[in-house]
């Protein structure tokens, strides 16, 4: 712990690609590692794993997910509520996120806190995360204990008690989380400011965090009308993984979520962001020791067919030390400490990233040309066929891998189904990219990385030749 | 779905989360005693009950009383785990293999961990084998970084290697039709390495990276001073790697310390995942049989020299918003008898997120944070206990204050009867989720070895969990936790800090972030004695 022997830098793609914000730090960012979409690989196609996933919907139109999975005695029960940032408007900013919070002060039945403690002491564990486009909250269990997580799931799903005080003291905590992610971390920043530059009118501009001066508004009525619209049967998706059979599910489900009524629809956002006409760009200067630049087009939405070419494209620029950006930026021209990208996977249009973390002492201007040249050779020529093979191979052994957690593939379900619309597109992922030509990967490189639709960060120091950092290095140039 | 992080940022950002979730926060009040920068400082009874009250009450009346609140059944029965089956094995040359078989999917992981870490060098040499273990990958007899790149990323494998005080674990996972290459590609990089020297200069870059973004994390910073007051010049957790360590090191230290340390008579290969026993060993046996035993030099061992008083330590950023703290002193040995009954006291206190005393006092009730934990290290040597949280600028003192009050309170009496059983029914259910991958059974069974545990605690920690009793539980909390000598580092905006230590008459010592970590470099880089701690009026 003391001898920082980790490079803090690689903490950019996942602080880039996670944006969503979790009950509890403590597993936040192993959360961040989202699992790799699948893929048959190529060279020697192994066909991916069969998930025999089971979907049923109770009257009240909640959607059940179960997957068995005897592999060890736990199994994981998760509520996804189709809901996020983006269901929020100015003034209520972070409210989504705020609710997760208050999920756990108490219910009708469940005294404050409760929840999570009484699992906790069945050996369960407890977390939930806010994002964009879903909140989650998920109870990982020894199975006997899952009709248990059921029924505790099942009362606050409709019976939660907004009172001022509770408000009041998970406020000022959901505030400190603010502060830690946000206000205290110089990349936090960084992306709070790409947000807003990126959307002016569609509410990505804003992160699931939220602001502080909206959150100092909320009121214990603005969270009952959110819970309300939000929290209903009919919204919400659960989903089961684990050492449990599908009867008991369907019993247990019945049971505890059946008696809930159904609710009134609730309302979807129809805001567009307007297309992007010219590049945005902006330096934000405060101090930091590892200089980043980070740049997003505007890509479609995750269920659009043009997804899977720009996630293999994506792979190709940035996955791995043979990739396109880091054997340019790091290993050739030794200018950028690390260089990445990825396709976010937003249920509206969301944004295709690239980045690059260097050294103060290297020249940004030159950082920030090398990654706009990276980008126009994928624009200008087809990837090379075994560059594509081995971008599919990344895909397809990303997706076995993150099949050995339950909370892993029950996660990935219910993102599958919120997020691109059906659960099925994490089942059958690997068929997606089987498809993909290198034709298909020059075809969405000209379509959406373009210029005029290109908006980029810098965070850098604030006096370009101030003094040298302590930590600079005295030798490490090239 | 989130875009594919590639393996080597995921282990990060893991290690980062695990990094995070030992923390928590505290803090003291009391009379200056003003030594050179640090102060003994006596607790006032009670202070935290007034904080409390001075703050708006969750309002739980709405539940008092109740019949019909939902209950929690009855906690799972502790239980010894159930390992699958596991092979073990050691080769002519001393190396111990582990294979942990598991066939329902077709992954495969090779971890191989070798006594080379931090505890093997000498002062001198400070970041070696961090240095060695980042160069691996970099080149070997016959493969340059780029070919080795290219061969695991045309898989979609990873490989990777990475040193600890405790020592180097160079690892490879895959699909399990590509194991013999992860093999091969393994023993490469740890038995031929050849250490390029136009490859030194990307390394370093990323050394330094990593020493310079330290003073960007407010958590990193503190953890760093912490283990510099506490450990001191005298053990090897105290020493903090400056760029100038880093600067320093020669191709030849670098490939000297992979000659001596690197030796098959002081590592463990671990298999787990869809392999074929039979294949498997010969395989094992003709990537690593050469590899030559060799008489390795002992590590001496090493205590924590006792803190005597409570000090504060202010690291001053203006730009920030937050207090980060981290607090605690000495702790003790994971073989240490006593870990089972500190595990337990621990997770009452601040190891079980919001059912621990901590985390219900300074978040529940005082609002006052988002996350505050407290840890006993699982340390080789006598290590740390450690708590830490972030707060306000303005409410630091009043969330150290109730930090401090929650370990005064269990050192007096350790945890209730009712908490030793919740806290033993949380081991009994989850511990089998640590095990649910192949790949964590390996490493647990490795670090059981490693640590002198062997793999009986890996099967039975649960059952030896249980048999603590209150006595024993409060004998220990007693034994072990110091609430009146305690290290803080407080990083945070000091002219907001500042008064609310002025004015509860602490003394303490005031620096600025990018300050030296350790007293003497400070002193050093000074050329004079550190100023003396503006202790308040």
């Amino acid at each position: 712990m003391t001898r920082l022997r980790r490079l803090p830098s690689l903490l950019v793609p996942a602080l880039l690609l996670a944006p969503t914000v979790l009950l509890m730090w403590p597993h936040t960012r192993a959360l961040a590692k989202k699992p790799a979409k699948a893929a048959p690989a190529t060279a020697a196609a192994l066909p991916s794993p069969k998930l025999d996933v089971k979907n049923w919907t109770l009257p009240n139109g909640l959607e059940v997910l179960f997957l068995a999975e005897h592999k060890a005695p736990i199994a994981t029960v998760q509520v996804f509520y189709h809901v996020g940032s983006k269901d929020e408007h100015i003034g209520i900013r972070g409210v989504a996120h705020m609710f997760e919070h208050m999920m756990f002060k108490g219910s009708q039945h469940v005294p404050p806190e409760e929840h999570a403690r009484m699992l906790k002491e069945v050996g369960g564990q407890v977390n939930a995360f806010t994002s964009e486009d879903i909140t989650g909250y998920h109870d990982t269990v020894p199975p006997s204990y899952v009709g248990f997580a059921m029924q505790l799931e099942a009362e606050r799903m409709r019976q939660l008690k907004l009172m001022q005080q509770t408000v009041n003291s998970e406020r000022q905590v959901v505030e400190e989380e603010k502060r830690l992610r946000v206000d205290n971390d110089p990349i936090g920043k960084a992306l709070e400011k790409f947000r807003a530059l990126a959307y002016v009118k569609h509410p990505y501009n804003w992160t699931p965090i939220g602001t502080i001066e909206d959150l100092d508004r909320l009121t214990p009525a603005d969270c009952q009308r959110f819970y309300d619209t939000y929290y209903q049967p009919n919204n919400a998706t659960l989903i089961v993984v684990g050492d449990i059979d599908e009867q008991s599910v369907r019993k247990l489900a019945e049971q505890h979520f059946g008696p809930i009524p159904r609710g009134p629809e609730p309302p979807r956002h129809a805001t567009e962001e307007p297309p992007q006409t010219s590049m945005r760009s902006e330096t934000m200067r405060i101090e930091v020791q590892i200089p980043v630049v980070v740049g997003g087009y505007h890509i479609p939405r995750a269920s659009d067919p043009d997804m899977p070419a720009l996630e293999v494209l994506a792979t190709a620029l940035s996955s791995g030390e043979s990739s396109r950006l880091h054997q340019r930026l790091v290993r050739r021209e030794r200018l950028a400490l690390a260089a990445g990208g990825g396709a976010e996977a937003l249920e509206a249009p969301g944004l295709f990233i690239i980045y690059a973390a260097y050294l103060p002492d290297r020249d940004a201007a030159k950082v920030q040309t090398l990654l706009m040249e990276e980008i126009a050779r994928v624009r200008d020529k087809a990837i090379a066929a075994d560059e594509l093979d081995k971008a599919k191979n990344q895909l397809a052994a990303g997706f076995v891998f993150a099949l050995q957690t339950v909370d892993g593939v029950a996660g990935a379900l219910g993102r599958a189904r919120y997020v691109e619309g059906d659960w099925r597109r994490f089942v059958q992922g690997a068929d997606r990219y089987l498809a993909v030509t290198a034709d298909d990967v020059q075809r969405v490189a000209r379509k959406y990385l373009i210029d005029t639709n290109l908006t980029l960060v810098t965070l850098a120091q604030p006096a370009p030749a101030a003094a040298p950092r302590p930590a600079a290095p005295a030798g490490g140039k090239k | 779905m989130r875009p594919p992080v590639h393996a080597r940022g995921a282990q990060v950002l893991l290690s980062a989360a695990l990094a995070v979730a030992a923390c928590a926060g505290s803090g003291p009040p009391a009379k200056p005693a003003a030594t050179a920068g640090s102060v003994d400082v006596q607790y006032e009874g009670g202070a935290s009950a007034r904080a409390a009250a001075a703050k708006p009450t969750i309002g739980l009346e709405f539940w008092a009383g109740r019949k019909d609140l939902i209950q929690a059944p009855p906690p799972p029965k502790p239980e010894e785990l159930t390992l699958p089956k596991v092979e073990r094995f050691s080769l002519k040359n001393g190396l111990e293999v582990i294979v942990v078989p598991r066939k329902e999917l077709p992954l495969v992981s090779f971890s191989l961990s070798i006594e080379a870490g931090g505890y093997d060098e000498s002062r001198d040499v400070l970041g070696v084998s961090d240095f060695v273990a980042a160069m691996l990958r970099r080149g070997t007899k016959t493969r340059s970084a780029d070919d080795i790149s290219r061969a695991i990323d045309f898989v979609g494998g990873s490989l990777d290697a990475r040193a600890s005080n405790d020592g180097t674990t160079a690892s490879c996972g895959a699909l399990s039709k590509d194991a013999p290459l992860c093999l091969d590609l393994l023993a490469d990089i740890v038995l031929r390495p050849s250490f390029p020297e136009a490859e030194m200069a990307e390394v370093r870059d990323q050394m330094l990276a990593g020493i310079a973004a330290r003073f960007d994390s407010p958590h990193e910073l503190s953890m760093a001073h912490f283990s510099s007051l506490l450990f001191g010049e005298k053990n090897p957790e105290g020493w903090v790697l400056t760029a100038e360590d880093v600067n320093r090191l020669t191709r030849a230290q670098l490939e000297t310390f992979w000659r001596t340390f690197y030796r098959p008579n002081r590592a463990i290969l671990a298999v787990a995942g869809d392999v074929d026993i039979s294949r498997l060993r010969a395989a094992i046996d003709k990537a690593f049989g050469a590899w030559a035993r060799a008489k390795v030099p002992a590590r001496p061992g090493w205590t924590v020299p006792p803190v005597a008083g409570t000090s504060i330590l202010l690291v001053d950023r203006e730009d920030l918003t937050q207090a980060t703290m981290v607090l605690g002193h000495q702790g003790i040995k994971h073989a240490d008898p006593r870990w089972y009954a500190a595990t337990l006291a621990n997770y009452v206190l601040g190891g079980s997120d919001f059912s621990s005393r901590l985390m219900i006092e300074v978040r529940s009730k005082l609002g006052l944070t988002y996350g505050i934990g407290s840890s006993f290290g699982a340390s080789l040597y006598e290590g740390a206990f450690r708590v830490t949280a972030s707060t306000k600028n303005g409410s630091a003192w009043e969330a150290l204050l109730a930090t401090v009050n929650q370990i005064r309170k269990m050192q007096a009496a350790g945890p209730t009867t009712g908490e030793l059983d919740k806290a033993k029914g949380f081991y009994a259910g989850s511990y089998p989720f640590k095990l649910q991958t192949a790949g964590g059974v390996a490493a647990a069974l490795v670090a059981a070895e490693q640590h002198g545990l062997y793999a009986a605690y890996v099967r039975e920690l649960p059952v030896r969990l249980a048999a603590v009793d209150q006595p024993k539980a409060a004998t220990v909390a007693g034994e072990l936790l110091h609430p009146d000598t305690l290290l803080v580092v407080i990083v945070g905006k000091a002219s907001a800090i500042e008064p609310q230590l002025a004015g509860k008459g602490i003394a303490y010592q005031r620096i600025n972030f990018k300050d030296p970590i350790s007293a003497a470099a400070r002193a050093a880089a000074k050329a004079k004695p550190p100023a003396p701690a503006p202790a308040a009026k």
